[in-house]
């Protein structure tokens, strides 16, 4: 029997092996493919591979590189006009809330479900679930991610998570915090730990929908609030629920007692900054704003840095954490679709991923395969706690946003109120209930216009 | 040679291309005119259209909507009031400024005045969103110098663009930093053209620097004070990098200006349908305020010029 078994483990091996052997990676050859890079230390990875890619594929890769302020004005202003323009995209998953319904974006399960174009080394299912589920989505404004198409394939992510200073956590005597309330109680303690100009909680504060995508979010759904759901078959906003009302009471007592002085301001980088500084005890972001912080010799903190999950409610099981990745998609208007999936494949591939989290900067790597990776595991074993945090982390992440075309819209607004309500303009209900308003304004208006 | 003495029939018996030639001449002109009105036209076309970036198939003819659905906005009255404030207050303090210093930096020839001359130019060869990451260090509650300065005098925390109360006092603040010396060099040039001899006639005459400067430098002056209050105000009021890269509008609505509303409406929104009437107003404001201040600056000119 154990023959027989191990026979055929060894047919299968060999026809993987073979099956990948076979694949015809140069079957676009001579074509050009066209994209715009985000800058970021992701695709500073995928353009040091470029060149392989070119070589291996003979597909030549035309692209530019853009700030994320300006790629998002031109890849709609692009996508929209119906030209082909792009081949390849690269966005978060939000995008694909505003992309996807709009026609702007190929299903990529036109390639996974192709025998020729699919390369069976490239394992789809090696990507953790969670990430597979974060750019699968039915285009239906309301409706969880997890459905529908396929439309991005991951290449890289970021979790919420808590990062702190281990020293100056060690001076105080105070140890990373289990529940919300332990969160609140080391913001008090650690507001001006070494006096003026230093603060407890680094978090971004910025008029825009970015600034609440991590912490807050995350604090928010895990007081049981909800940002929007429906009500007899229509989207509403829930933002002045019982339970949200508490979470911004919470998140504003957090950010009086010892958010950042300039909170109204700011962004991610100055969060970054103001940790790496010891300006902040802790950090309460996406853990690849820590990661790089703690690079050695990147910053003054460096090596001292620590990482550990977000706190729950009651100090329990019972929590989540917000999930963010970047992919890269096809553009429906390509002209050149079968050469952009090559690419995509290319670079979300295990040999490409392994490469860029061991070799490159790239964290939070989207495949199981690279996260078992002894090597990997070597690589982020530097940094304190990385490794538990985000073997817990995962499991537990996920969108936390309900998907909708006007996200960005709605929680720029969402965080202009929060912004009225820090500075004392209006009250934490008044100012939820007129908030709650005016997301209902416009989800009616969304479904007014795509009805009419 | 009037057009009753001209000989159509011999006029018409010239070669085409003779004939043509006045057309041909204007041509560039017309391409030129066309050129420049397309924009305007389209943009005037779209502003009656649903035009959404993220769904152009389903665009449709909404006729007025949006120009009525704007005007009855608080956001479109609330941005007026944020590019004027904004606009007003800076250009004023800039021109006072500017005026200040060149005056103070050309009644001598010395070294230091020279010296002065080269480095107050400098914030103006810096781009404005570069100029608000210089002060956003500076004004940082953490790292920043003027943090230091003012704990000096037991003001502690600050809170400059991160307060609703003093983020236009900010903006406005850098806004000053890097425009005033574009006052101060059309102030400079100003006073280095200006004739030498009703000076000296006012010197030997014994008037007082006072009397001088109201009844000679000021009216003189005031075709490169126009032209400064011109190029200013129009761009003051569309101003969008400073205000953008410091607080993206906020906190709250403080910030939201013609120009960052339209930029929201437009990207953030993608109803382009809606963002064009605030574009559209936006001009028409500027080219207003603009027209009324030409024409006062062709009156000064000839005021100046003893016309």
């Amino acid at each position: 029997m154990k023959r027989i078994l191990a026979a055929i483990l060894l047919f299968a091996v060999l026809a993987t092996a073979a099956a990948a052997g076979d694949y015809n990676w140069k079957q676009q050859s001579g074509k050009t493919i066209k994209i715009i890079f985000v800058q970021h230390t992701y695709a500073e990875g995928m353009l040091k591979k470029i060149p392989e890619f070119e070589a291996l594929t003979g597909i030549k890769v035309d692209y530019s590189i853009m700030p994320e302020e300006n790629l998002f004005d031109k890849l709609t202003t692009s996508l929209s006009s119906g030209t082909s323009e792009l081949d390849v995209i690269m966005i978060p998953h939000y995008n694909i809330w505003q992309y996807a319904g709009s026609g702007f974006l190929e299903p990529l399960d036109n390639f996974l479900n192709d025998k020729t174009l699919y390369n069976p080394a490239y394992d789809f299912d090696d990507f953790f679930p969670a990430l597979r589920d974060l750019n699968r989505w039915d285009c239906v404004p309301g409706h969880k991610v997890g459905t529908g198409n396929q439309w991005l394939m991951p290449v890289g992510f970021e979790y919420n998570g808590f990062m702190y200073n281990t020293e100056v956590f060690k001076e105080q005597g105070v140890k990373p915090p289990k529940t919300l309330e332990e969160m609140y109680q080391l913001c008090v303690k650690l507001n001006e730990f070494e006096g003026p100009g230093t603060y407890a909680m680094a978090v971004r504060g910025v008029r825009h929908w970015n600034a609440i995508v991590q912490g807050f979010i995350t604090t928010f759904t895990n007081f049981g609030a909800k940002d929007m759901d429906f009500e007899n078959g229509v989207l509403v906003s829930k933002v002045n629920s019982p339970e949200s009302v508490a979470a911004h009471e919470y998140w504003l007592k957090c950010l009086w007692a010892g958010g950042p002085t300039n909170y109204l301001t700011q962004t991610w980088a100055q969060s970054g900054a103001d940790f790496g500084a010891r300006k902040a005890a802790f950090l309460n972001d996406a853990d690849n704003l820590g990661y790089p912080t703690n690079f050695p010799g990147r910053t003054q903190e460096s090596g001292k840095l620590a990482f550990a999950p977000v706190p729950s409610l009651k100090g329990d099981d019972n929590w989540q954490c917000n999930l963010i990745n970047w992919g890269l998609g096809v553009s429906a208007n390509s002209r050149m679709k079968d050469a952009a999936w090559l690419f995509v494949q290319y670079f979300t591939g295990p040999e490409y991923q392994a490469w860029s989290s061991t070799e490159w900067s790239s964290i939070d790597p989207p495949r199981k395969s690279v996260f078992d990776n002894p090597k990997f595991q070597e690589v982020i074993a530097k940094n304190i706690g990385f490794s538990e945090a985000l073997a817990v982390s995962v499991p537990k992440a996920t969108a936390l946003e309900t998907p909708h075309p006007m996200f960005g819209e709605i929680y720029t607004t969402w965080q202009s109120a929060i912004q009225d309500m820090y500075s004392r303009k209006v009250g934490v209900k008044e100012g939820l209930d007129k908030l709650k308003i005016e997301i209902d304004a416009m989800l009616r208006e969304y479904d007014e216009e795509v009805g009419g | 040679m009037s057009m009753d003495n001209i000989d159509m029939a011999a006029y018409r018996k010239r070669p085409f291309l003779v004939r043509a030639r006045p057309y041909f001449i204007i041509l560039p002109a017309l391409l030129l005119t066309i050129g420049i009105l397309y924009p305007f036209l389209t943009a005037i076309y779209y502003s009656l259209t649903s035009l959404n970036l993220q769904r152009p198939g389903a665009m449709r003819f909404v006729w007025f909507q949006n120009w009525i659905r704007m005007l009855r906005e608080e956001a479109f009255w609330h941005a007026v009031r944020v590019t004027l404030q904004y606009a007003l207050t800076a250009t004023f303090i800039e021109l006072a400024l500017g005026l200040g210093l060149g005056l103070a930096i050309c009644r001598r020839d010395n070294w230091f005045a020279r010296l002065l001359k080269v480095s107050l130019v400098f914030p103006l060869m810096i781009a404005p969103v570069v100029a608000v990451i210089i002060w956003q260090l500076m004004t940082s509650n953490t790292i920043g110098i003027l943090e230091k300065l003012l704990n000096l005098f037991g003001v502690y925390k600050f809170r400059w663009a991160s307060s609703a109360d003093t983020a236009m006092f900010t903006a406005i603040m850098i806004d000053v930093w890097v425009y005033t010396p574009f006052i101060l060099i059309l102030v400079i040039a100003g006073i280095n053209s200006l004739p030498k001899s009703p000076f000296e006639a006012a010197r030997v005459d014994g008037a007082s620097e006072w009397f001088t400067f109201k009844n000679l430098t000021l009216p003189m002056l005031k075709p490169f004070l126009y032209i400064a209050l011109i190029f200013r105000l129009m761009a003051a009021m569309q101003e969008y990098g400073i205000i953008w890269a410091l607080t993206r509008g906020g906190p709250g609505d403080t910030l939201l200006n013609l120009s960052v509303t339209t930029y929201i409406r437009g990207f953030t929104q993608y109803r382009f349908g809606q963002m064009i009437p605030y574009v559209l107003t936006l001009w028409v404001i500027v080219y207003i305020v603009s027209q009324i201040l030409v024409r006062k600056w062709l009156k000064v000119q000839k005021t100046a010029g003893g016309r």
